[in-house]
Formats: C-alpha cells, sequence, structure tokens
C-alpha cells in the first residue's frame, strides 16, 4: 500500500510533466479581440462628490436653468413654425459596433463572430436578454440550469455511420457542398431526420433539418456513453431534439446547430431570432 | 509580475497586456492543462481567462496580486471548459506521451496511467486545489483565497483528492484475485 509521502511525491512528479508552453495562435487571438473587448469599469472607484453650494451659488444656477429652458423652449417653438430644424429634429442614430462573442458576452445585444479557426466567414446577430456567449461558436441561456438549451456555430467533416461508435473517425463523407451534407445527414438511419424547410438567411440558401435522436438506446453502452452524430459537440448521452440550419456561404456549407433537448417555447423563438437576424460576410 | 505594467493595462493600454499575457500565458496554460487534461480545452481555457483578464482588470484593487487573481479567472474558466466538454466534447483525449519513457522502470508509467485515470474522475473543483498545491507549491490558505472559499474547504478537497488518488495507485498494486489466492 502506497504512503502519503509515495503518494504526494507521485502525483508531484507527474503533474511537472507535459507541456507549459502556450501557442502563439492562442495568444494572437486574443490580442486581436483586445479591441473588440471592452473592459469593465472598477465599480468600486469614489465617487466623485460635488461641492456643498452656498445659497447664492444655488440661485444662480437656478436662474441659469430657466434662461436654458426658456432659450431651448423658444428655439422649439420657432423650429415647428418655420420649418427649421429644431433641437428635436432626427438626426441619424449610429449603429452601434458589434461586439466580439467570447464566453460572458452577455445579450441583449449585437454580436459578431468568426467561429472557424483559419476561415473568415463573419456572423453578426442579435442576442436577446438572458443569453450569452460560451465561447466563439456556442450560444446559450445563461441559467446553467438551462443546460441543453444551445445555438452552435460548427463545420462538419464527416458523419459517423454509427453514433454509438464513434471511437475513430467519421466514416461517412459529407461531400463538399450544402447539398450533400444535407443529403448525408437525412441519409442517416440511426436517428430520425426531416426536412422541415428550405429558406434563405441573409440571403444565402439555407436547409432546415430536426434531428431526434433515439428513445430506446442505452446510451450507457456508446462510447464515451454519448451519441456522436458528426466528430464534435453537440454529443448526446440521452435522446436529444437538435434543430439543423445548413447554409450554402458561397459554395462553403456551414452548420447552425440548435440543442433544443431542453429547451422551452420561448427559447425556441429566440433561438430562432437569432439565427434570422444573421448577417454573414463571406 | 511588473506592477506598472498591470497599472498601464488596467488603464486600456492593449501594449502592457501585451506584454503580461506573454508573461503569463505560459504558466495559465500549464495549469489548465494541469486541471482539464486536455491540450484543446487548456487552449480554449487560457483564451478565455486572457480576455477575462483584460476584460476585468480595472476591477483589480491592488496590481500587486495580479498573479493569484489572474488564477482565479483560470480556474473560473476551466469549470466552464469543463461543464461543457461533459456535454459537448466528451472525447477527453489523454495527453501526448511527449515526455521520455523512463529507462528503469514501467512502474513509473503505470503510476502514470493509473494517476491519469484516478485524477480524470475527480472534479473540477478537486483537480484545481490539487494542481495549484501540488504544480504550483501555493500554501493552502494561498489556494483558498484564490478559489474564494473557506480554508477549511480546500483541506477537505485536498483530503478526499489525494486519497482518490491514492486509491487509484493502490489499485493496480493489487494483485489480480486469482493470483492473490494463490
Amino acid at each position: 500500500m502506497s504512503t502519503d509521502r509515495d503518494v504526494t511525491q507521485s502525483v508531484r512528479s507527474w503533474l511537472d510533466e507535459g507541456v507549459t508552453a502556450l501557442p502563439d495562435r492562442v495568444l494572437d487571438a486574443v490580442l486581436d479581440r483586445l479591441p473588440a473587448t471592452p473592459q469593465r469599469r472598477a465599480t468600486w472607484w469614489p465617487v466623485r462628490r460635488l461641492p456643498v453650494m452656498n445659497t447664492t451659488a444655488k440661485l444662480a444656477l437656478a436662474a441659469a436653468v430657466v434662461i436654458l429652458v426658456a432659450f431651448l423652449g423658444f428655439n422649439y417653438l420657432q423650429g415647428s413654425n418655420t420649418g427649421n430644424p429644431g433641437i428635436d429634429d432626427p438626426s441619424p442614430t449610429p449603429t452601434p459596433e458589434p461586439q466580439a462573442l467570447v464566453e460572458g458576452a452577455a445579450g441583449p445585444g449585437t454580436f459578431s463572430t468568426t467561429p472557424f479557426s483559419g476561415e473568415t466567414v463573419r456572423f453578426t446577430f442579435d442576442m436577446p436578454a438572458g443569453w450569452q456567449g460560451g465561447s466563439e461558436w456556442l450560444v446559450g441561456p445563461v441559467s446553467t440550469a438551462d443546460d441543453g438549451s444551445a445555438l452552435l456555430f460548427l463545420q462538419v467533416d464527416g458523419l459517423y455511420s454509427d453514433p454509438c461508435a464513434s471511437a475513430g473517425s467519421p466514416d461517412v463523407s459529407v461531400g463538399s457542398t450544402a447539398d450533400d451534407l444535407a443529403a448525408a445527414l437525412m441519409a442517416q438511419t440511426a436517428y430520425e431526420a426531416t426536412l422541415t424547410e428550405n429558406l434563405a438567411i441573409d440571403g444565402y440558401p439555407t436547409t432546415r433539418l430536426e434531428l431526434v435522436m433515439p428513445s430506446d438506446l442505452d446510451y450507457s453502452g456508446c462510447t464515451d456513453g454519448f451519441f456522436r452524430v458528426w466528430d464534435g459537440p453537440p454529443g448526446s448521452g440521452e435522446p436529444n431534439r437538435w434543430y439543423l440550419w445548413i447554409v450554402d456561404v458561397e459554395g462553403t456549407p456551414v452548420l447552425l446547430v440548435a440543442d433544443v433537448t431542453a429547451a422551452t417555447a420561448q427559447h425556441e423563438a429566440q433561438i430562432d431570432e437569432m439565427v434570422l437576424s444573421l448577417q454573414i460576410e463571406p | 509580475m511588473d506592477t506598472d505594467l498591470v497599472t498601464r493595462a488596467q488603464h486600456g493600454d492593449e501594449e502592457a497586456f501585451a506584454s503580461l499575457a506573454v508573461a503569463a500565458g505560459d504558466r495559465l496554460h500549464a495549469v489548465a492543462h494541469r486541471i482539464l487534461r486536455d491540450i484543446e480545452l487548456a487552449e480554449d481555457a487560457t483564451q478565455q481567462a486572457l480576455l477575462a483578464i483584460w476584460r476585468d482588470l480595472p476591477q483589480l484593487r491592488d496590481p500587486a496580486r495580479f498573479d493569484a487573481w489572474s488564477y482565479r479567472l483560470l480556474v473560473r474558466a476551466c469549470y466552464n471548459e469543463g461543464r461543457r466538454s461533459r456535454r459537448w466534447t466528451p472525447n477527453m483525449r489523454l495527453l501526448p506521451s511527449d515526455e521520455p519513457m523512463q529507462a528503469d522502470g514501467s512502474t513509473l508509467v503505470v503510476d502514470r496511467d493509473q494517476l491519469e485515470r484516478g485524477f480524470r474522475r475527480l472534479s473540477i473543483d478537486h483537480r484545481a486545489v490539487v494542481v495549484l498545491h501540488h504544480y504550483l507549491d501555493m500554501p493552502l490558505d494561498q489556494v483558498a483565497e484564490t478559489l474564494g472559499v473557506p480554508a477549511g474547504t480546500v483541506r477537505s478537497r485536498l483530503h478526499h483528492a489525494m486519497r482518490g488518488l491514492r486509491a487509484a495507485l493502490d489499485a493496480d498494486a493489487r494483485p489480480p484475485a486469482r493470483e492473490a489466492a494463490q
């Protein structure tokens, strides 16, 4: 039997092994995102106090306010009578710059992301309140109790003919086009696939599918306990339900996956709104 | 850590932050890698942590505490990656055995495998305590401060984690039942 000292020594020497250097590409990715990642100002900074005013100063300030209000009111009336520009004339509202989709980026707001390494496809979309970024390719509800409700940006290189046996590489080709990918997903018999709609997202042809994983399968017998349609997230440990949008972005298939296993009707509606708000820059 | 760099980065100086990130990136990645036991997850966690450091840096009151504070954000990022991996990326890969094999000992290799299995059974909470204490040599009260939990909780987590790892090692040392009966 090992003594405590043996175990501690073994653990310490084992922890000393392995990589330590952070790849430059990771560091570069962080530095690239700084301009789009606003810093959160400290809330503990002391609040600046206004100096205490004497009575004369208060009267002077009140008079100044009255004069200013009168001036603005006069200007407004003049503007409405003559057609000259008044202070309420509409002026172009500046469009806010989208924020970078990173972990913790919280809605509501407009966010953009380039989720695929080595590719420049950029997605911009409106994220509602109650949702947040999980990474540059993942959006989910803020509450972790809602696990099983998420929107993912993916690219898929192949499918598993048996999603329950996913130890190796995917063995089913998905071709090179969006139509090929849709056909490959529809041809699988390990789960139920339904083509629900053909539509356009930001003008790009899109096929919408619904996948329902089998309910009569013992998932504990699958590789790692997961049922995996392709090599990558999401993986299913229970009968899951996913919506897929396969977007043909100038010949390149892009996959949007909504895990709606635990989604409420409101979540589903919000996912639809996010997808339909997408602006795609190839 | 250069506190002047920290202060400049707190005021939005991206170059100062780049220097900080270069200096801190390797140690953060090393810790993430040891907690998560997966290279890609560790890279993602480190990236998320560095962005969180940039975002929240103005809220750090004492620049001299940058190192400990950055570990707290890193461990938080590891929780997130670990939680996500359970659902979406269940295929945790074993670490590549790029270390030279010990010429004298299959025992060390066996220990390594057993420790790997035992460690993977631990929660991220328990792994973080083991790594901060036994890899970074952080005293337990500092581990508690870094993780934002009471010192008693840290001691309890370390105790249970080490007991689990010891059981993993002893399980391998135990002879098979038939052998033991002879």
